[in-house]
């Protein structure tokens, strides 16, 4: 009988474990030989706008949440900073939509940079490893968005999130992982530091989690990120 | 039997889901909440591209698509829930596209590829009917209940013993993008884009254009200016063959009236002028993307039309200057589908710049590269010679000095830009630049 009831309770420990895990969320981080080695130390960052797409995946297949996008590209934004100005570095939002209202020039050259990154982007991702290689430019066109000249590193925020409806979620994940995630986004987020002179990737902190990383997790992955307070 | 009672059971929900798709397509348009959630989404579409910096401004070439584009709408007015507009996007990718809302998106790649007024029109034409006609919802309906079937008989065959062959293709299925992105830009059924094509060659008798430009179109589409040939868009859905074959037959059946000579002519020069700035900004963005062989062929469109203009001397001077060791065109060996299915996996690989170094270690590579740079220097001279303060010239002339190690030279060069545009927004690169220099040629 204890074997049994053993054997029938199996499945739902390895059914709540994963999801009980993946609640507190993950992250790895790689460092660019220049951060590793010290031989550059951050202190002034530039965040630049985040790209968050948040979707709806239900039964009837993906919908885009535009407005919940927005949202949390504002939470990124600000648990971001939050992990950075921690560590002791100044970090500023300059490209703001008022910013950038009127000036079409400078509204292009962002819309320019975050596309050269996403183009190298695709090969980071696949290769994170690399990172600490120095494989990975964006090239020195990314100093365009330098405009003081006294920015050491632009910060890029990449993330997707998914919230399975109630159905997808007992069909993907069964009762219990419905219940353990209930009303949860599930993010995949990047957040990449860039050299502002050269364009090097300096940094690529890669998160997995149950609605957005947080302002710990990110303090984490920037743990060892040679910081000094300006 | 049991297995065989599943496998029917799951023909029957298939068989069911897709029946009451069709005859939901066949009835009156009707709003419904799905289509309103879509919609509100669309919107925010447009607001995106907006705050993206992908919308292209210029007022007097906008105000012209517009022109062109409100002489293709139908005589009725404007279906519930749609305002026409027409936008441009600064995306270098030969690309038209329309959304529900009624705005309908040209890509700066089209722009600078097409020739006349005709073919503009054309293009904007086609994809009014996707808006008239609702193509967006009537996809994104059919695809949530084909979807939902995927999910229930993905579901079934978790369960189903032996159907892991079957539950892998759906799952494939499964992993699609949100649906009606994904086919207002890459393109519908083949039936809805006939539907398109010949509503537009209609409007285009109706409106004075040529409807012959229209197979021209496809043709222009049809260039292969780069090695990876990538055609999940407008120009292959259906095949731009099938396309050109079925406009021509209705052109041979209806032989509409022939536009004159130089009515065709007047708005060619109408086009090219007004489109000369977004094609500037096109070869830009195309440089930009890594893909220079499309730069040059589109400066060389611009220089054939406007020959001593500085700005399209300097835009070509700078394809060429991009080129680096890439030929101006890809050999027939490049263009061989298996070739191309190379490149394009190198190109998911390595980055640019190590593809570049790649070349460079060949003979070939270095040899193209000297003949490229001479190419760009001497363009550049002539820019000078007609504008002798053409800002970006030095700037452009002192990267392909400083790329032949002629760092004085390079360091004037890029003096002379700052000197002519001091409030430049890349200043801090350049005078990076000039410092890193200076340092390295120990003139400091």
């Amino acid at each position: 009988m204890k074997a049994t009831l053993g054997i029938s309770l199996l499945p739902v420990v390895a059914l709540i474990f994963p999801a009980i895990a993946s609640a507190q969320g993950s992250e790895r981080s790689y460092f660019h030989p220049k951060l590793r080695d010290k031989d550059l130390i951050l202190s002034k960052l530039v965040l630049l706008p985040p790209g968050v797409e948040v979707t709806k995946e239900g039964v009837k297949g993906n919908e885009g949440m535009g407005k919940e996008s927005e949202d949390a590209a504002r939470n990124f934004s600000i648990e971001v900073t939050a992990a950075l100005s921690a560590k002791g570095a100044s970090v500023t939002t300059p490209f703001t939509e008022e910013a950038l209202n009127g000036n079409d020039e400078l509204r292009s050259a962002v819309a320019d940079v975050q596309r050269q990154f996403d183009e190298v982007a695709t090969k980071v991702f696949t290769k994170k490893k690399d990172v600490a290689k120095g494989r990975f430019t964006v090239g020195d066109g990314v100093a365009v968005l330098n405009t003081k000249g006294d920015a050491d590193a632009f910060v890029v925020v990449r993330a997707a999130g998914t919230k399975e409806t109630g159905t997808k979620k007992f069909m993907k994940r069964g009762l219990i992982g419905l219940a353990a995630t209930h009303g949860k986004v599930l993010y995949r987020s990047r957040v990449a530091i860039i050299d502002a002179k050269s364009g090097d990737i300096l940094f690529l902190g890669d998160y997995s989690s149950w609605d957005s990383p947080g302002t710990k997790l990110f303090e984490k992955s920037f743990k060892k990120l040679p910081v000094k307070s300006s | 039997m049991r297995r065989r009672m599943r496998t029917k059971m799951i023909c029957g929900v298939v068989l069911w889901a897709s029946c009451l798709a069709w005859a939901q397509q066949s009835e009156h348009f009707t709003f419904t909440k799905v289509d309103l959630d879509m919609l509100d989404q669309v919107m925010l579409v447009d607001k995106k591209y907006e705050r993206d910096g992908l919308v292209y401004r210029d007022e007097a070439l906008t105000a012209y698509v517009n022109q062109v584009g409100r002489a293709m709408l139908p005589s009725a007015s404007a279906p519930e829930r749609v305002k026409w507009d027409f936008r441009i996007l600064r995306d270098p990718m030969p690309n038209a596209f329309a959304l529900p809302n009624g705005t309908i998106y040209v890509n700066s790649g089209l722009l600078s590829l097409l020739e006349n007024e005709d073919q503009l029109a054309s293009v904007l034409a086609h994809e009014i009917t996707h808006v008239t006609d609702r193509h967006a919802y009537l996809h994104y309906r059919d695809y949530r209940k084909k979807m939902a079937v995927a999910n229930i008989t993905a579901y079934l065959s978790n369960y189903a013993p032996g159907g892991s062959s079957w539950g892998a293709a759906i799952h494939a299925v499964g992993a699609l993008v949100p649906a009606m992105m994904a086919a207002s830009i890459n393109g519908y059924s083949r039936e809805l884009e006939r539907d398109a094509d010949i509503y537009a060659f209609n409007k285009l008798i109706e409106g004075g254009y040529d409807p012959r430009e229209m197979p021209n179109t496809f043709r222009l589409l049809e260039r292969n200016d780069e090695a990876d040939v990538q055609k999940a868009f407008y120009n292959d859905h259906p095949k731009l063959e099938d396309r050109i074959r079925y406009i021509t037959a209705l052109v041979t059946s209806k032989s509409p009236a022939v536009v004159a000579r130089e009515v065709l002519d007047e708005r060619k020069m109408r086009l090219q002028t007004l489109t000369e700035n977004v094609d500037r900004e096109d070869i830009r963005l195309a440089i930009l993307s890594h893909r220079p062989r499309t730069a040059l062929a589109r400066a060389t469109k611009l220089t054939d039309f406007h020959p001593n203009s500085p700005d399209n001397l300097f835009a070509k001077a700078e394809a060429f200057q991009a080129l680096g060791p890439w030929t101006p065109l890809p050999s027939e060996q490049e263009l061989s589908s298996s070739a191309a299915k190379e490149t394009h996996g190198l190109e998911r690989k390595f980055t640019h710049d190590e593809m570049e170094k790649q070349l460079l270690a060949k003979e070939s590579g270095q040899a193209s590269l000297k003949e490229n740079q001479e190419a760009a220097d001497e363009l550049y001279r002539q820019v000078l010679s007609i504008d002798p303060n053409h800002a970006r010239t030095y700037r452009g002339l002192g990267q392909l000095l400083e790329q032949q190690h002629k760092k004085k030279d390079a360091v004037v060069a890029y003096q002379k830009y700052l000197e002519l545009q001091p409030n430049a927004l890349d200043q801090f690169q350049i005078r990076q630049r000039i410092e890193s220099l200076q340092r390295s040629a120990g003139l400091e």
